[in-house]
Parts: C-alpha cells; sequence; structure tokens
C-alpha cells in the first residue's frame, strides 16, 4: 500500500512538471509560428509584441492620444479613434474639455457626433453647430458624470439579464461602450431557454454599442446562441484593451496578457482551444475528426502491444529459421511504415485495415525489445533453474512474462510520439478524415490556433504516457523505483 | 564483414553515387520514370546526408557542452530534448513548415536536425557522464591533463562509435520519415522518395520508390547493427593516444 501511494505521489510531482514544460512547449512553439505571421494578426495584434508588454496600452492611453493629436490639429484620425472608443473614452476626454483650445475643443464635441448619436442622447442641433456641442458635452459630463462608474453598470447590467425591460436596455445604450466589458462578462455560458433569453438581451445591447452583427434571433437554440456568445468573447480578447483601463494588478497582468501570447492562451482557454481560420472552435474539431485519430491509436497500443510481447516472446525460444523470419519481418514493418501503409491503402479507405497495419507495425517494434528482453531471462538463474526440471523453453517465457515484459511497458512514454507519427502517415495513406489531414490544412493556411492546440495536446499527452508507463513499471516490477525518494528508499 | 553488411555498405555507395551523378546529369529530363527515380534519390540522398551532416557533429558539440559545460547548459539541453522528445516528428515538421514564409527544403531540414542533434546530445551527454567516472579519466585528471584536452583525446574518441551507430540509425529515420512527410504531403518540395510515393498512379516510380525506402532503411539497419558499428573508431582513438576504455587505462598513454 506504502508503494502504491509512493508511485501516486511520484506521478503527481512529475503531473505538476508537467505545467512548465508545457508552457516552455507553447511558448516556443508560438514565438516560431507567430513570427512571420504579425502581418496577418487581426486587428492590433500585429503591434504587439509576442511574450511581454512593458506599455500596455489601454482606453486611457487611447483616449489621450486622440487628445493630443486633437491638440496638434489632426482631427481627423482624432475622430475616428473616438468613434471607435465610444462611451468608454468620455471618462476620460470630458473632464478634460476645457484644457483644449476653443479650437481643439469644438473638434473634440464634433468628433464626439457619432458616439452621441449611438448613444441615443443630444438633438440633431446640438450636436451639428459646433459651439452648442461644446456646451452639451460639457453639461452632459455635469449631469451624468456619475452613471460612469463600475458599481452603476454592473447593476445596470445584471438588471438587463435577469429580466427584460426596455427602459434599463436605454440606460446601458446611454453607456455606450462603456458597458462592454460587463455586457461581455454577463453573458457567461448557454444551456437552458432561460440563457438564450437572457444573451439575447445583452448581446443586442453590445452588438448596438460595438457596432457588430452578432446578435441572437427569437428561435435560436441553445448552441446557436452559444455560438454567438463565443464570437463575443474571441472579439473581446481581442479588442478589449480599447474599451477598459489597466489599474494596479490590472495593468501588472495585461503586461502578459496585451501579447501575442497571452491573447492566444486567453482565447485558448476561454473559448474551446480558440478558433481555427474558418472559424470553427478547435475544440470541436477535434472531437469530431480526432475519433479516427485515437481509434487507430488505440488499436496501435492495444493490439500492437499485447501481439508485440507475444511476438517477441516466441520469436526468443524459437529455432533459428523462424526467429530469422520473425526478424526480418519486424525490421521490415519497422523501418517503412510509409512503405506498408502505402501498399495497404490500395485495399481501400478502411479505417479497420489502417489499424491492423498500424497495430503490426507497433507490434514489430515493442517485439524486438521484447525478444531482447525475454532472452536476458532466459540466461539467468530462474529461468535456467526451470529448465533444469524439465520445463520447455516456452514455459520459461511465459512464466516470466511479468519481469520480461517491463522493458516493452516501460516504451509507451517514449513511443507515443512515433505512434502518433504513424498513425497520421495511416490517416493520410488510407484517406481517413482524422487529425493529420487538418493538420496539413493547417500548414497550408498558417493556422496558429490548430497548430498550437496540436503540440500542446500531443505534449501533454506524451507526457502522461510517460507518467503512466513509468508507474506501471514501478508497480510491476518491485526492483525498480524512479524520482529521488524512491531511490533513497531501495537501495 | 558479412555479406548482407558488403552488400548493404555496396547499396549505400551505390546510391551515394547516383545521388553525385543526378546533380551533374539526369537522362531524360522530360519527366520519364527514370530520371524522376534518379531526381528523387538525389532529393531523398542529399536531404539525408545534410541532416546526418548538420545534426550529429551539432549534437555532440551540444553533448559535451551540456556534460562538461555547467548546469545551466545541462538543463537547457535538458528542456530542449523534452520539447523534441515529448513532439511526434510530424507535429514538430508540421509546425517548423507553418513558421516559414513558404515551403521549402530548409523547414525540413531544421525540423529534422533539430530532432537528430538533440537526440544525439542526449546520448554523447550520457556517454560522457558515464565516462567521467572511469579510472582512466580519475588517472588522466591526477596527471593534469587540462579539461579541453581530457575532452578531446580521452572522452570524445570514445564515444564516436556510439555516435556512429546513432549516425546510421538517424539516416535510417530521415529515410523513412521523409517517404511519411511526402505522403502527408509535408515533404520538401522537389522531387524526392516521399513525393513518388505520395504520387499515387501506380508506376514503376511508384514500386522502385518503395523498394529503395525498404531497401535503404534495411541496409542502415544492418550496418549500424551493434557488432559492426563497435570499434569503427578504434583506429582513430589509437592515434589520438587516448586510453581504451575496455581494458581499463592498463595499457597506458
Amino acid at each position: 500500500m506504502s508503494e502504491l501511494f509512493g508511485t501516486l505521489r511520484e506521478a503527481l510531482r512529475r503531473l505538476l512538471w508537467t505545467l512548465p514544460v508545457l508552457v516552455f512547449v507553447s511558448a516556443v512553439s508560438f514565438w516560431w509560428l507567430s513570427r512571420w505571421q504579425a502581418s496577418e494578426a487581426e486587428g492590433d495584434a500585429a503591434a504587439l509584441p509576442v511574450f511581454f508588454n512593458p506599455n500596455p496600452r489601454d482606453v486611457h492611453d487611447r483616449a489621450r492620444l486622440a487628445l493630443e493629436q486633437l491638440r496638434r490639429g489632426r482631427s481627423e484620425p482624432a475622430a475616428r479613434e473616438l468613434v471607435q472608443l465610444g462611451g468608454a473614452a468620455l471618462p476620460h476626454v470630458l473632464p478634460n474639455l476645457d484644457t483644449l483650445t476653443p479650437a481643439a475643443r469644438s473638434e473634440l464635441a464634433m468628433a464626439l457626433g457619432p458616439v452621441a448619436r449611438r448613444m441615443r442622447v443630444g438633438t440633431e442641433e446640438e450636436l451639428n453647430d459646433p459651439e452648442r456641442a461644446v456646451l452639451f458635452w460639457s453639461q452632459y459630463w455635469q449631469t451624468r458624470s456619475i452613471d460612469f462608474r463600475a458599481a452603476v453598470v454592473r447593476r445596470l447590467v445584471r438588471r438587463l439579464a435577469e429580466r427584460p425591460s426596455k427602459l434599463r436596455r436605454e440606460d446601458i445604450v446611454q453607456l455606450d461602450t462603456y458597458a462592454l466589458p460587463y455586457l461581455v462578462q454577463a453573458m457567461g455560458r448557454v444551456k437552458t431557454a432561460k440563457d438564450v433569453a437572457r444573451v439575447q438581451r445583452l448581446t443586442s445591447v453590445a452588438a448596438h454599442a460595438a457596432d457588430k452583427p452578432w446578435t441572437i434571433s427569437d428561435s435560436a437554440s441553445p448552441a446557436e446562441a452559444a455560438a454567438v456568445v463565443e464570437q463575443w468573447q474571441r472579439w473581446w480578447i481581442a479588442h478589449r484593451s480599447r474599451f477598459v483601463t489597466f489599474d494596479g494588478a490590472a495593468r501588472l497582468a495585461a503586461m502578459l496578457t496585451e501579447t501575442r501570447y497571452g491573447r492566444w492562451t486567453t482565447e485558448a482557454v476561454r473559448t474551446r482551444l480558440g478558433s481555427t481560420r474558418e472559424g470553427v472552435a478547435v475544440l470541436d474539431l477535434l472531437r469530431g475528426r480526432g475519433s479516427i485519430t485515437l481509434l487507430l491509436l488505440g488499436l496501435s497500443l492495444v493490439g500492437g502491444y499485447f501481439s508485440g510481447i507475444a511476438t517477441g516472446m516466441w520469436s526468443a525460444v524459437v529455432r533459428r529459421p523462424a526467429e530469422l523470419a520473425v526478424t526480418a519481418v519486424a525490421v521490415a514493418l519497422a523501418s517503412l511504415p510509409p512503405t506498408l501503409v502505402h501498399v495497404f491503402s490500395s485495399f481501400g479507405s478502411n479505417v479497420w485495415l489502417a489499424g491492423l497495419v498500424t497495430a503490426a507495425v507497433t507490434a514489430a517494434l515493442v517485439s524486438r525489445y521484447q525478444r531482447a528482453a525475454s532472452r536476458r531471462f532466459a540466461s539467468q538463474g530462474p529461468a535456467q533453474a526451470l529448465r533444469a526440471l524439465g520445463a520447455s523453453p516456452l514455459r520459461v517465457a511465459l512464466r516470466s512474462v511479468r519481469s520480461s515484459s517491463v522493458a516493452s511497458l516501460s516504451l509507451l512514454g517514449a513511443q507515443l510520439p512515433t505512434l502518433v507519427t504513424l498513425v497520421f502517415v495511416a490517416e493520410a495513406a488510407f484517406g481517413l478524415r482524422g487529425l493529420a489531414s487538418v493538420t496539413v490544412q493547417a500548414v497550408e493556411h498558417r493556422d496558429i490556433s490548430w497548430l498550437m492546440a496540436l503540440v500542446v495536446l500531443t505534449t501533454l499527452a506524451v507526457a502522461l504516457a510517460q507518467i503512466a508507463s513509468d508507474a506501471l513499471l514501478e508497480l510491476t516490477d518491485h526492483r525498480i523505483a524512479i524520482g529521488p525518494r524512491r531511490r533513497e528508499e531501495r537501495p | 564483414m558479412t555479406l548482407a553488411r558488403r552488400m548493404s555498405a555496396g547499396l549505400l555507395g551505390l546510391l551515394l553515387l547516383v545521388a553525385l551523378l543526378a546533380t551533374i546529369w539526369v537522362p531524360g529530363r522530360d519527366g520519364g520514370t527514370l530520371a524522376r527515380l534518379l531526381l528523387a534519390t538525389r532529393g531523398t540522398v542529399l536531404l539525408s546526408l545534410a541532416v546526418i551532416v548538420i545534426a550529429i557533429p551539432l549534437g555532440v558539440l551540444l553533448g559535451v557542452l551540456a556534460a562538461r559545460g555547467g548546469p545551466l547548459l545541462d538543463g537547457l539541453l535538458a528542456r530542449g530534448i523534452e520539447v523534441t522528445g515529448a513532439l511526434p516528428a510530424v507535429v514538430l515538421v508540421a509546425v517548423v513548415q507553418a513558421g516559414v514564409p513558404e515551403r521549402s527544403a530548409a523547414g525540413l531540414l531544421i525540423a529534422l536536425v533539430a530532432l537528430f542533434a538533440l537526440r544525439t546530445a542526449r546520448l554523447v551527454r550520457g556517454e560522457l557522464l558515464q565516462l567521467g567516472a572511469a579510472p582512466f579519466v580519475e588517472a588522466a585528471r591526477a596527471l593534469g591533463v587540462p579539461p579541453g584536452r581530457l575532452a578531446l583525446r580521452h572522452l570524445l574518441p570514445h564515444v564516436l562509435d556510439p555516435v556512429a551507430v546513432t549516425a546510421a540509425f538517424a539516416a535510417a529515420a530521415v529515410v523513412a520519415l521523409e517517404a511519411a512527410l511526402g505522403l502527408l504531403d509535408l515533404g520538401p518540395p522537389g522531387l524526392t522518395w516521399g513525393a513518388l510515393l505520395a504520387d499515387r498512379a501506380p508506376s514503376g516510380g511508384l514500386w522502385a520508390a518503395s523498394a529503395l525506402v525498404l531497401a535503404t532503411t534495411a541496409a542502415l539497419y544492418v550496418l549500424c547493427d551493434a557488432p559492426a558499428g563497435h570499434g569503427w573508431f578504434r583506429p582513430l582513438r589509437d592515434r589520438l593516444g587516448g586510453i581504451d576504455r575496455a581494458d581499463g587505462g592498463l595499457r597506458g598513454n
């Protein structure tokens, strides 16, 4: 029992070490993949650093920059920026209205005209005349600045999420993009019809503020509504820095999250491993296409290991001609997966045949190690004693299977990358629609999300298989101890 | 040398010759089967050679640095090995190919060099750490042999045999992997055995490419069989004046 506990403790320790390895692997892969793709990045992502952003720009910085541009007479880009920032920029520009020159003040008031129309405040007479517009915005901020507070908006959004109300909706519309963080946060998960109604109200207001068409119709199912919500979440990860301020701890966090790697990580965690270039969630694609790959991998592991151990044991005890034949087949199978798969593929697109071929190749790989282990055991004392008592070589091999198969079991983790490659080749050769075809397409289209998900998941799978095979090894053979503590315990 | 090893060496020599000749002259460059086969042989052999020529010395260098260079280098190498060891070759190649501006042999070369250099480095590091406690190394240290000379003349010659076997294994793996990547359409541009395999139209070239992949990998496996590989570098070791590990340093320096 204590040995089992020790094995589990060691497995847990190694499991924790897997996390930094995963981060390292994903960071190196992301760096490589994103080097040439900065120009293709969405939104302002192209200007972002890859791993560390010492100066993440928030709505405050952007609004201040727009004001600076207005002061310098560059009103056109400033107006464009202010319209995009919307209501979220008002707490940062309107208190500074008096610090501007009269000309810049008029420019600012006129630039905010489209925002006011979106917020449904002010009249056309007030917004079209520069002097009246300045007066309007001054008065607006005096009377309404109290509404631009987190607690107020959070309460308004919560009430709208709870119950439909035209008045509440209008209250939030008047806050424009300032309410977006709270609206996106309140969208949450969609599982029931009640959730659909809730996110329908929230997305309607968000779509108005952000000028996006992502709304939910009355007849939408929970799955359709969830897809729209995920679209919002994805957009929010890419654009949230335009509508929020980074203060204190948020600024520190933004130094990591407002990077290309940070955005990919956030998207992967929040939106089912991100989305492919075609807009399909990576996790959905993995579920859809991964079944064939997993089936082939399972057949390779189970069928290949069982038959490989049996073949290896048999080839260790049979006479030389048979042994040579087995060895020749094993070398041919092990060294030539692509050719074999290619030859077999002429039989048609059959997943079971593909599984049979991958299992045969795995068996060939395993049988070589098993044969060597069985032979080594046969030359040791206990086996010699059994032989002296009249046991046949095959019986000796069978009696020693637990000890001799340790070497083959220890290969489980190390061989998994080879098996994945083998399964991918089998899929391609047999024309099966598994993960291989998606990966080839991802390479062609430079699909970072898919490739990163593949890298992380395969690394995780290999690490887990390695830990599992080592644990199995310890439990199978009590002489083996893996890990520093066990080494101390076992002389 | 047994007949099988002689035949294997002969086949590999012939392939090298064909590859070199194909860089100069190919009969009927208009796309005939023989021309395609020769060009494919050139592509695969040159790729394998390039991987081995770059990856193996690089791996040896990294292994020596990791074993003798302190914990930082050792740690970095360990992480590198974890990365390349944990990633299936096909995923590694896919990531590398997606990260280069255009599909090229250079992308594949980078991936394969990274893969095999780190595998070699792991082997060399392990061998050197094992040798570090050997009596003849202790003796050389006691005689005041400087670390550089110790590594070059006493340690390195002892790891060349396993490195030679690894190189032959790596060459076989590159041939098989290139064929696999050709099937997946992730291989290098231009004609290789993998590209011929990927071309599913039944032709002489397809079967010839299959046979060549089979023969080459089998020949490399036969050549890198332990008894054949063992002792390849003994003359070099003797010339460098290193102490043979087998006799425990009794022969002297």
